[in-house]
């Protein structure tokens, strides 16, 4: 599964994935860590009941190439607005931010003109959210 | 970006720690005649043994004393993808959230089994950013503890008592594995047990310091003063080592980069250089003619 | 029997070559099963309806008297929000109510709580106070309805402010009829939404079994669940064993506090799961009785027949359905529900197709509950009690499950416990690895899910999406606000200290409820008790 395109010793791309706020629902998130971990990425899984200083924090201490957000709780807006807040704060212009869990259409495209990449809903494929961390993310050459 | 780091910018001791991951030779060099002297904690033991919660009590205590600390948490990276689940600051919830604590994680990356190529380079970085204690944490035995030995300015090995063969390890005479034996956990199996085993066969191999034996359970933070006493205890003792440890240490910086410049071209050029031995060439010339090129 | 085997042999003998075929769990299924599949004693493993050990059924004529209960989940915004809603249903019909509630509620926090911020009355209602729960049932009397809640790390607290609310309406403990999901071990492996640490978290669900039994004879104190177990990615095997696992835990620990089986059994609940592969579920609900008959009686050797009895409600699966092409959920949910139904289920709910979405619209939550009166009135499965049974296929696959789930039941046995696999991670292995194992399947194209990855279409859906408006958590900080400031704090102060003196040693029911009595919110006490008690870090295990 190595992609040969890697440099051994090459620092990965490092991804947080992270459950922001109350909901518990961490099946999703942890079968997408495990994932990529699989296809090559560095992977921080933060665990549930993060707040958003609690992640941005994280992915400074990380140097995180990208944050992603996982919420079923309904909770998505406020969330996302905060992490996007705090990341504009902490001068984060260039990490990725993709999100994924119940999330309306309607909301996704609010969430797109907030400054997040990417929302990945129910149905979701990994190869999909990988390709498009690789194609995306600035750990480009 | 040293000087930023220096000056206390956390964004930007992240980005240096990055560029030395990257293989930045430069940096490590500027941050030789950085250091500072901070006190480098090595935890190592199996996953489940409770290192992250008995960093973390540690941590919170130097904290405490107005010192600030760095963690560097070292997982192995996947062997078939490369990739890796770096899972221990999540282990540490509480210190996570302190402003005076600093938690990076290490993969291993291509580095069989041990630290990493960079990790005192790592070490460096935080020592030269203000931080007066830094834990390596790692997991498991063997190899990773002589590394250890090279870097750490004393190491504590965790255990618990139902689980594991350390003392096995420690018996054949992988010796001196630790300087402080902790059994975590204590409250949940034969800890007396292990405790006597161990005491056993540290007497017989003391060379000046008898390592000590602790019994703790991290969670309810019992034994966790016993613990920093004893850390305390073995560095007062040990602190005219320092000119040893600084060579050691050394010593240790020069070997990493010494294999990570060969095991890079290695993993390029291998193929080739079956190549050549296949057709013919002797295994003398094939290594000298690897080694030169290193040179280049 | 011989001239079976010997058609079976010709049979096989000349049959095409063909795939081969496994359940959800792995199970692999035959391509026919016949009479030699089945062995045993009629008597001895199904017996009748209503007899021991109950797989036919608990009922000796289940739905020909009685259909089983619709109860449709609902709860959103804050507490006067709710009471509409509530209000609207029971004028709809409705004979049950089940309540939902929001996240801050569900950790025991109050709606003002820093935690609390963007996530109050999204997932359900916002309880913080007494005066909160009186709110949510003003002018719905308790005495004459039934009323189940979701509520797990806090639910002693919810139940102590229903009674009370109960009692202001003049309605006398003895007269409830009602759930609490109560089931804090599975929150441990699987929902997620625990507080304190398992032993003390365990003792607390105990001292409300006990509570129950002397006080609230028509109350059910724990919904044993299943569920989330389920959806947190268990196959239907894991499902069976981890839930029968953590019932006889329940069990164990209310027997070592004193009580007698029959004072308790009989008002233990259970809340399944019911997926999409169909006969797999159905042998699951009749393993299940069968096995916890046969536990509780060789254990426990109760005098009454109804202590062995598994009684459960059934909700269809949420995540086997699909945010792609959401009508076709309409028919997943249909499948779901006939196989509970088949499974002799006491009460279900039925997801509505917007289930991947959001919280339901109406039209969807209608279509929910017409499908359960569809499958009730016209399609005649109700007609007859365990219709299926004698399949072959199905009484085979009912002794496999049951026969894995031992298997489970005994590892869990030798390693010590519910409590010890917890804390070593086991179960948690479990479920992940089925749940990353099951995704592969889904991407390898292994397990087909239509709409996903196949039959995939790209047309956009356009059903619409329930909002839920900000204003209501305005409304619930300023009444919150008040409430704090309109109560005499050194009596509740009082009454919390003595809770959490009481808190290992004694039955902390009465404690909690004289608190709520003083006013007390439930972020306050949740707090005394976290502060006794501690917080639980769960091990993360991929």
């Amino acid at each position: 599964m190595r992609d040969p395109a890697d440099n051994f010793a090459e620092r990965k791309i490092r991804v947080i994935i992270a459950k922001p706020g109350l909901d518990g629902h961490d099946r999703g998130a942890k079968v997408l860590a495990r994932s990529l971990m699989e296809r090559g990425f560095d992977v921080v899984y933060t665990g549930i009941r993060q707040t958003p200083e609690d992640i941005v924090r994280a992915a400074v201490e990380e140097d995180a190439d990208v944050i992603g957000l996982s919420v079923l709780s309904g909770s998505h807006m406020y969330q996302f607005r905060k992490v996007v807040q705090l990341m504009k704060k902490n001068g984060m212009h260039d990490v990725l931010l993709i999100g994924g869990g119940i999330i309306p259409d309607s909301d996704k495209s609010k969430l797109i003109k907030m400054g997040v990449s990417a929302v990945f809903g129910p149905g979701s494929s990994i190869d999909e959210i990988s390709t498009f961390i690789r194609e995306k993310s600035r750990r480009l050459k | 970006m040293i000087e930023e780091a220096i000056s206390g910018d956390r964004k930007a001791l992240s980005r240096l720690m990055t560029e030395i991951e990257l293989g930045n030779e430069k940096i490590t060099e500027n941050l030789l005649g950085k250091i500072r002297g901070a006190t480098v904690i090595g935890i190592t033991g199996y996953t489940g043994s409770g290192k992250s919660t008995i960093i973390s009590k540690l941590a919170l205590r130097l904290i405490n004393k107005g010192k600030r600390v760095g963690i560097l948490c070292v997982d192995p990276s996947s062997p078939a993808s490369g990739g890796s689940l770096l899972g221990d600051r999540i282990r540490m919830p509480e210190l996570s959230r302190q402003p005076q604590a600093f938690i990076r994680s290490i993969p291993t990356g291509g580095k069989r089994g041990g630290l990493g190529y960079f990790v005192i380079d790592l070490i460096n970085a935080m020592d030269a950013a203000g931080y007066d204690y830094i834990f390596l944490e790692t997991v498991g035995a063997g190899q990773d503890e002589t590394e250890i030995r090279n870097i750490a300015d004393v190491v504590v090995m965790v255990m618990v008592p139902n689980l594991g063969d350390e003392v096995q390890v420690i018996k054949a005479g992988i010796m001196e594995v630790a300087d402080i034996f902790v059994i975590n956990k204590a409250d949940t199996g034969p800890a007396d047990e292990k405790e006597r085993e161990l005491l056993l066969i540290l007497n017989r191999d003391s060379t000046g310091w008898v390592p000590q034996v602790l019994k703790t359970a991290a969670i309810n933070d019992a034994g966790m003063d016993e613990l920093m006493a004893a850390i305390d205890g073995y560095l007062l003792l040990h602190g005219g080592n320092q000119r040893a440890k600084i060579a050691a240490r050394l010593k240790q910086l020069v070997r990493y980069h010494v294999e990570y410049r060969l095991d890079r071209l290695m993993s390029q050029e291998l193929d080739s250089k079956v190549n050549e031995l296949l057709s013919g060439k002797s295994l003398n010339e094939v290594v000298l003619q690897t080694l030169g090129e290193l040179a280049k | 029997m011989s001239e079976i085997r010997d058609g079976l042999k010709r049979w096989e003998n000349s049959k095409p070559n063909e795939m081969e075929r496994f359940t959800r769990s792995g199970i692999q299924v035959k391509a026919v099963y016949t009479p030699l599949d089945v062995g045993g004693d009629y008597m001895k493993s199904l017996g009748f309806p209503g007899e021991y050990p109950f797989t036919r059924g608990i009922h000796p004529t289940m739905y020909r008297t009685r259909l089983w209960t619709i109860r449709e989940f609902s709860g959103y915004g804050d507490a006067i929000e709710t009471n509409m809603r509530l209000k609207y249903l029971l004028g709809q019909g409705e004979t049950g109510l089940s309540i939902a509630f929001d996240y801050p509620t569900l950790l025991g926090m109050d709606s003002d709580d820093q935690l609390a911020r963007g996530e109050f009355g999204r997932a359900g209602v916002g309880i913080s106070t007494l005066e909160d729960m009186k709110l949510m049932f003003e002018g719905i009397p308790l005495k004459n309805i039934s009323t189940s809640m979701t509520i797990n790390g806090p639910a002693a607290v919810i139940w102590a402010f229903y009674i009370l609310a109960a009692e202001s309406q003049g309605a006398a403990p003895w007269e409830l009829r009602g759930t609490i999901q109560n089931d804090i071990l599975k929150e441990y492996m699987a929902q997620k939404s625990f507080i304190f640490p398992p032993e003390q978290s365990l003792k607390l669900v105990v001292d409300t079994i006990e509570y129950s039994s002397k006080y609230l004879p028509q109350w059910n104190p724990i919904s044993i669940s299943g569920y989330h177990i389920r959806e947190a990615g268990a196959n239907a095997v894991q499902e069976l064993a981890f839930t029968l696992a953590n019932g006889l835990t329940y069990v164990e620990e209310s027997i070592k506090r004193g009580l007698n089986i029959d004072d308790f059994a009989p008002r233990l609940s259970f809340f399944f799961d019911s997926s999409i592969y169909f006969f797999e579920e159905i042998a699951k609900f009749r393993a299940a009785r069968r096995i916890w008959a046969k536990e509780i009686k060789s254990r426990y050797n109760p005098k009454k027949e109804r202590s062995m009895w598994m009684r459960f409600h059934t909700q269809t699966s949420g995540v086997s359905l699909t945010a792609q092409q959401p009508e076709n959920n309409i028919i997943r949910t249909t499948i779901e529900a006939m196989a509970a139904v088949l499974g002799g289920t006491q009460s279900l709910h039925t997801n509505a197709m917007d289930e991947a979405w959001a919280l339901p619209t109406e039209l969807a939550a209608t279509i929910a509950l017409r499908t359960q009166q569809i499958i009730a009135t016209e399609s005649g499965i109700a007609d007859t009690v365990d219709p299926l049974g004698g399949s072959y296929y199905l009484e085979w696959l009912t002794d496999e499950m049951e026969r894995q789930a031992y298997q489970y039941l005994d590892k869990i046995n030798s390693m010590g416990g519910v409590v010890k696999g917890i804390r070593n991670g086991f179960f948690q292995r479990e479920i992940a690895e089925s749940s990353y194992k099951y995704q592969r399947e889904v991407e390898e194209r292994k397990r087909v899910i239509v709409g996903v990855n196949a039959y995939n279409d790209n047309r956009a859906s356009k059903i619409p999406i329930l909002k839920v408006s900000g204003r209501y958590e305005r409304r619930q900080l300023k009444r919150l606000a008040e409430y704090r400031k309109n109560r005499d704090f050194h009596d509740v102060s009082e009454k919390l200290g003595k809770m959490q003196k009481a808190s290992m040693d004694e039955n902390l029911m009465p404690y909690i409820i004289e608190a709520a009595r003083a006013g007390a919110t439930l972020g306050e006490i949740i707090r005394a008790l976290k502060d006794a008690w501690g917080e639980y870090v769960e091990p993360v295990i991929f």
